[in-house]
């Protein structure tokens, strides 16, 4: 998009005609902090995604299982060091780069998704992370394809392509616990039912406040908190019960009449709120240690890299 | 002899929307940066329309060809890597479920879900 009046009318109408923004562009000042503030936190949720699923690797029941966890915690630290370069982007005019975003989860300058503060105590949940943690995010992901914002829509291209064989093994884990024996089957069912409440947060408040109004208005986002739950129960609710497992939920109920509209209970919203804004959930605070030392252990590791001048010599290998 | 040194090598991507990635097509040599840009248009993209390009120099491009060690190895079975390595389907029928892809899921939500700001 070039705007050579830079005015936020102007910049409002042309999002809505369907243009799309890009690094270098013009945009109104609450239109970056919008940006940032989503993309940053994204991110950073990619890199604490890949703390819970860690602590399963060593446990991991077969040698196959091994390899995909590891493969899937490898891509979710590339898709955090992805979308921590359009952040860093967007943050250059501010003045802050790469280091800073990642010191601010230290800080509580940043939040991160409710369902990496959750503690994931068997194979189960390892497998129901797949299937309904990334379920949900593959929802939300999807929709952001269509961001005003083209280097996240082009990003997300990629990270949803690769989030595909997430889902896949997500599944697999829980279908083979499903199809397993009554032990494994109640191992599943534990863990659908400490994951669904968080899931049902995952989405955000029924009403939304107005930063993600605004992020509607700007169409960084096309769908509501709301429209997002509905469409991620709509998938998930008969897939669970088609497993022989249940929602201890009594409220869920599917209207009969359009627009078919799911009630649900509401989580414990001030719980998870205090959770992600204090960071006072069960694994908070031993994910966020285990990225101090990775952050500030190995700071010097990164120093040393750039004093060493420890990049490759370009022009004596270039072919 | 010649009498005048070749101009420096420009690298060219062409970038076709705006959603789509940058892709190479070739490269031009030119005096300049305006004016590689200028050649690679009209060498590589005289019908198509084209939403950016990019134009880099030569040297400026480092292949990992050249480094060992920097490229995937082509024999190994990544399988476990891929959404392929997986056969859900007959496992859902069996719990009389329908199978999910990521393709349906995006069509799912992909607009127009909503024609406008709420």
């Amino acid at each position: 998009m070039d705007l050579m009046h830079h005015s936020k009318e102007e910049f409002i109408e042309q999002i809505a005609a369907g243009n799309k923004v890009d690094t270098g562009d013009w945009m109104p000042d609450d239109y970056r902090q919008l940006l940032i503030k989503q993309i940053h936190m994204h991110a950073i949720s990619e890199i604490m995604g890949a703390y819970p699923e860690k602590e399963w690797v060593k446990y991991a029941p077969t040698i196959q299982r091994k390899l995909a966890l590891n493969a899937k915690i490898q891509d979710e630290i590339g898709h955090g060091h992805m979308l921590l370069r359009l952040a860093e982007d967007l943050s250059a005019p501010l003045g802050r780069g790469r280091e800073d975003l990642l010191h601010d989860v230290l800080d509580g300058r940043v939040k991160f998704h409710n369902v990496f503060h959750m503690s994931a105590p068997s194979w189960a949940d390892a497998g129901v992370i797949g299937f309904l943690v990334d379920g949900g995010a593959i929802i939300t992901q999807a929709m952001l394809l269509a961001s005003s914002y083209a280097p996240y829509a082009r990003m997300l291209k990629r990270i949803v392509a690769e989030e595909s064989f997430h889902m896949q093994f997500g599944e697999s884990v829980v279908l083979a616990l499903a199809s397993g024996t009554e032990v494994q089957r109640e191992m599943l069912q534990q863990a659908i039912n400490r994951w669904w409440p968080a899931m049902m947060f995952f989405f955000g408040p029924r009403e939304m406040g107005p930063q993600s109004q605004r992020m509607l208005e700007y169409r960084i986002r096309t769908m509501t908190n709301e429209e997002l739950r509905q469409k991620f129960i709509a998938r998930y609710v008969p897939r669970i019960h088609a497993l022989g497992m249940t929602l201890s939920d009594h409220e869920l109920y599917q209207d009969p009449d359009p627009p078919h509209f799911w009630h649900y209970t509401d989580p414990d919203w001030d719980w998870f709120n205090d959770m992600v804004h204090h960071n006072t959930g069960p694994m908070s605070q031993a994910r966020l240690a285990l990225r101090r030392g990775a952050q500030e252990g190995l700071a010097w590791a990164r120093h040393a890299a750039l004093q060493a001048h420890a990049t490759i010599d370009v022009r004596a290998a270039t072919l | 002899m010649s009498l005048v040194d070749d101009a420096p090598i420009y690298e060219v991507f062409g970038q076709r929307d705006a959603l789509s990635f940058a892709t190479y097509v070739g490269s031009v040599r030119a005096a300049s940066l305006e004016l590689a840009l200028l050649l690679a248009r009209e060498t590589y993209f005289r019908r198509e329309k084209i939403f950016d390009m990019w134009v880099v120099p030569k040297e400026s491009v480092t292949h990992a060809r050249a480094f060992d060690a920097t490229l995937l190895m082509g024999s190994m079975d990544k399988e476990y890597r891929l959404p392929s390595g997986y056969d859900n389907a007959p496992i859902w029928k069996q719990f009389k479920a329908q199978a999910q892809t990521i393709e349906e899921v995006a069509l799912d939500v992909a607009p127009p879900a909503r024609s406008s700001s709420s």
